[in-house]
C-alpha cells in the first residue's frame, strides 16, 4: 500500500501531488455507499503502487 | 463563445479528524473542513468532495465579478507531523461551492466531474499560485 511513510521521501512536485489526485479521482468516481468495497480500495491501491511504486523509498516495484 | 478550461487543482493533503461530514448523503457533505497539509498549498486546491481557495484568491474573484463561486466557509487547518515544505501556510482558506451553470466563469461539468473555468478566470488564477493544478482545454 502507498502509505504516507513510503511517500514522504518522494518528489512532491511530481509524484505525491499526482498520487493524491489519482485518489481524489477515484473517490469522485466511487462515492461512498454500498458499492464501495475493501477489494475496490485494495485494487486501486495496487494500481497506484504499480504506477508509482518504483519512485517510493524504498522502491516497492 | 470564449475558451474554457478543465482545471484539476492540487490535492495538498487530506481531511483531518476535526472535519464534520455527513455520510447520509452521497457524496458526503462537509459542514466543516479541517485540512491537514502535506505541503504548502496552491491558492486553489481540492479534496473530494470539497474545493478550497485562499482568502486572497477569493477576494480577487469576488472583486473581479467572476461568477459561479458561492458559499465561502472558513476552514481550519494544520500541517502534518512530517510536513514537506519549507513554506508554511498562514492565510485564511475558504471551502467554496461551484454550481453547474455553463455560463458561469466557474462551473462543475457533471459528466466529466471536473471544475471548468473561463479564460477570464484562468487569467486571474495565473496571477496566483497554481503550481500543481493541471489545466487542459475544455471541448464541449
Amino acid at each position: 500500500m502507498n502509505s504516507l511513510e513510503n511517500l514522504k521521501d518522494i518528489n512532491y512536485d511530481i509524484h505525491l501531488s499526482k498520487i493524491r489526485k489519482k485518489w481524489d479521482d477515484f473517490y469522485e468516481a466511487n462515492p461512498d455507499g454500498p458499492n464501495m468495497t475493501k477489494q475496490k480500495l485494495l485494487d486501486f491501491a495496487k494500481k497506484v503502487d504499480d504506477e508509482f511504486g518504483h519512485l517510493f523509498l524504498p522502491p516497492i516495484r | 463563445m470564449q475558451n474554457k478550461f478543465i482545471i484539476s487543482p492540487d490535492v495538498p493533503g487530506e481531511m483531518g479528524t476535526n472535519t464534520i461530514a455527513d455520510h447520509r448523503f452521497s457524496p458526503f457533505k462537509v459542514y466543516h473542513l479541517h485540512f491537514v497539509f502535506d505541503s504548502y498549498p496552491d491558492d486553489i486546491f481540492t479534496s473530494f468532495p470539497t474545493y478550497v481557495v485562499s482568502e486572497d484568491l477569493l477576494t480577487k474573484i469576488l472583486d473581479s465579478g467572476l461568477t459561479g463561486i458561492d458559499n465561502p466557509r472558513l476552514i481550519t487547518y494544520m500541517e502534518r507531523e512530517d510536513y514537506l515544505s519549507d513554506e508554511h501556510p498562514t492565510q485564511n482558506y475558504f471551502m467554496v461551492d461551484f454550481h453547474t451553470n455553463v455560463d458561469d466563469d466557474f462551473f462543475i461539468d457533471n459528466i466529466l466531474k471536473k471544475l471548468i473555468i473561463s479564460s477570464r478566470a484562468l487569467e486571474i488564477l495565473k496571477a496566483f499560485r497554481i503550481k500543481f493544478a493541471d489545466i487542459e482545454d475544455y471541448k464541449k
